[in-house]
């Protein structure tokens, strides 16, 4: 069966989405949107697209349309946290003393694909990824979990920016 | 803690990237609504009692219905009333939320598609979706492949967000390291899957006799089904190996 994928996130419950879901030996399209945080304000505006090329891979390339930005928003960077999986430093965006978007300002899967992403639910879409890799499969089942490493560096940014989570 | 949504689609001759964007749409109305992180959400309002009945979003009475429903379907072993903090239909929600978005790329005209809310997955199409079913004990292992035509959830012990209890004493209960059904509907899929790890092992004969399936994992590692369910593969690798 050969489907033409296309893969976008979006939020449920707080934070959400990223793309780069590989389908072996089909050509893909990624579309990754915008969202807000856990504590945000739910107008993630942001949008990436990426065409990829390389089957196995996880997107390449991507340009990026500017979010509209409004005055006093500022960036703090987490810790750089490594766990089995790769690196990954958290990077949040404030405004008014409210979280309005979480991203990497780093990540790096351990299969040496840099990861064009900047959504906190990379972790989750890795790991998808990496299984559904080695089985033939299209998705994955699994009881939702987050990464220790995603948490420390994201506590980390939390205490810089002098807010409480 | 938020969870990651992914979508994937075959356009067909729909407008996919229009039926991706009322996907994302619903998906992002579901968490304006049901969000427990934002103080001003109508879930947020109902739980502190600021919401009189009439002045209940439509999306919220769906949603306490359903809570309802899954909760006598599953014989109270599922009760979104009985959580540590008040009533949190989070888990249902995600389900609900995944399969409306389903709906929406399906009505969009798109011939195929599937919508992964952290695990608990809504499709459509004239072929299956071939579902992994993670190893409990490893995140990158498969314990079986499943062939999903509608909805397929799964619930573990092994899970932080959100603590399991039994209802019934609200004891902490995780009898099973994993639960993963199968059917129709991915909300009522969850609220089974939460079920069966509270219940444990005895609960399967309880899934086997409504129109779900049902494959489990138990804390010695042994891997039960129902009859039915729709196994594409297993995986003999994994932690969890297979009972005869």
């Amino acid at each position: 069966m050969r489907r033409a994928s296309m893969i976008a996130g979006g939020a449920v419950l707080g934070i959400a989405g990223v793309i780069a879901l590989p389908r072996p030996s089909t050509p893909q399209q990624v579309a990754v949107a915008g969202n807000s945080a856990a504590a945000g304000s739910g107008t993630g505006s942001t949008a990436s697209a990426a065409e990829e090329t390389t089957p196995g891979t996880a997107a390449s390339s991507a340009s990026t349309r500017a979010a509209s930005t409004k005055p006093a928003a500022r960036t703090v960077t987490g810790s750089l946290a490594t766990d089995q999986y790769g690196q990954l430093q958290v990077k949040l965006t404030i405004r008014n003393g409210r979280i309005t978007r979480v991203g990497f300002s780093t990540f790096i899967a351990n299969d040496g694909h840099s990861v064009q992403i900047d959504q906190t639910a990379a972790p989750v879409l890795i790991r998808e990824t990496i299984a559904a890799q080695s089985a033939h499969i299209q998705g994955v089942s699994g009881a939702t979990y987050t990464s220790d490493a995603y948490q420390q560096s994201l506590q980390a940014a939390i205490d810089k920016a002098g807010l409480n989570a | 803690m938020g969870t990651a949504v992914s979508i994937s689609v075959d356009p067909g001759s729909g407008d996919a990237a229009a039926a991706i964007a009322d996907a994302c749409a619903v998906l992002h109305a579901a968490d304006e609504t049901f969000s427990t992180f934002k103080a001003g959400s109508a879930l947020s309002r109902h739980r502190r009692g600021e919401l009189r009945e009439e002045e209940l979003p439509a999306d919220m009475l769906e949603v306490l219905e359903l809570s309802a429903r899954a909760a006598r379907l599953t014989g109270g072993f599922f009760d979104p009333w009985a959580m540590p903090g008040g009533f949190d239909p989070t888990g249902l929600v995600k389900g609900w939320a995944a399969q409306r978005a389903a709906r929406c790329l399906r009505e969009g005209g798109v011939s195929a598609a599937m919508v992964n809310a952290g695990g608990d997955v809504a499709c459509f199409g004239t072929a299956p979706w071939r579902i992994g079913v993670r190893d409990p004990g490893d995140p990158e292992r498969l314990v079986c492949v499943a062939d999903v035509r509608e909805a397929i959830a799964t619930s573990g012990g092994y899970e932080r967000t959100c603590e399991l209890l039994d209802p019934h004493d609200r004891l902490p209960a995780a009898r099973l390291l994993q639960a993963t059904v199968v059917g129709e509907d991915l909300a009522l899929a969850d609220a089974y899957a939460t079920a069966l790890v509270v219940r444990g092992e005895r609960g399967l004969a309880m899934v086997d006799e409504t129109p779900y399936e049902a494959v489990i994992v138990t804390r010695d590692g042994r891997m039960l089904a129902t009859p039915g369910f729709p196994i594409a593969a297993l995986q003999p690798g994994s932690r969890a190996t297979a009972a005869g």
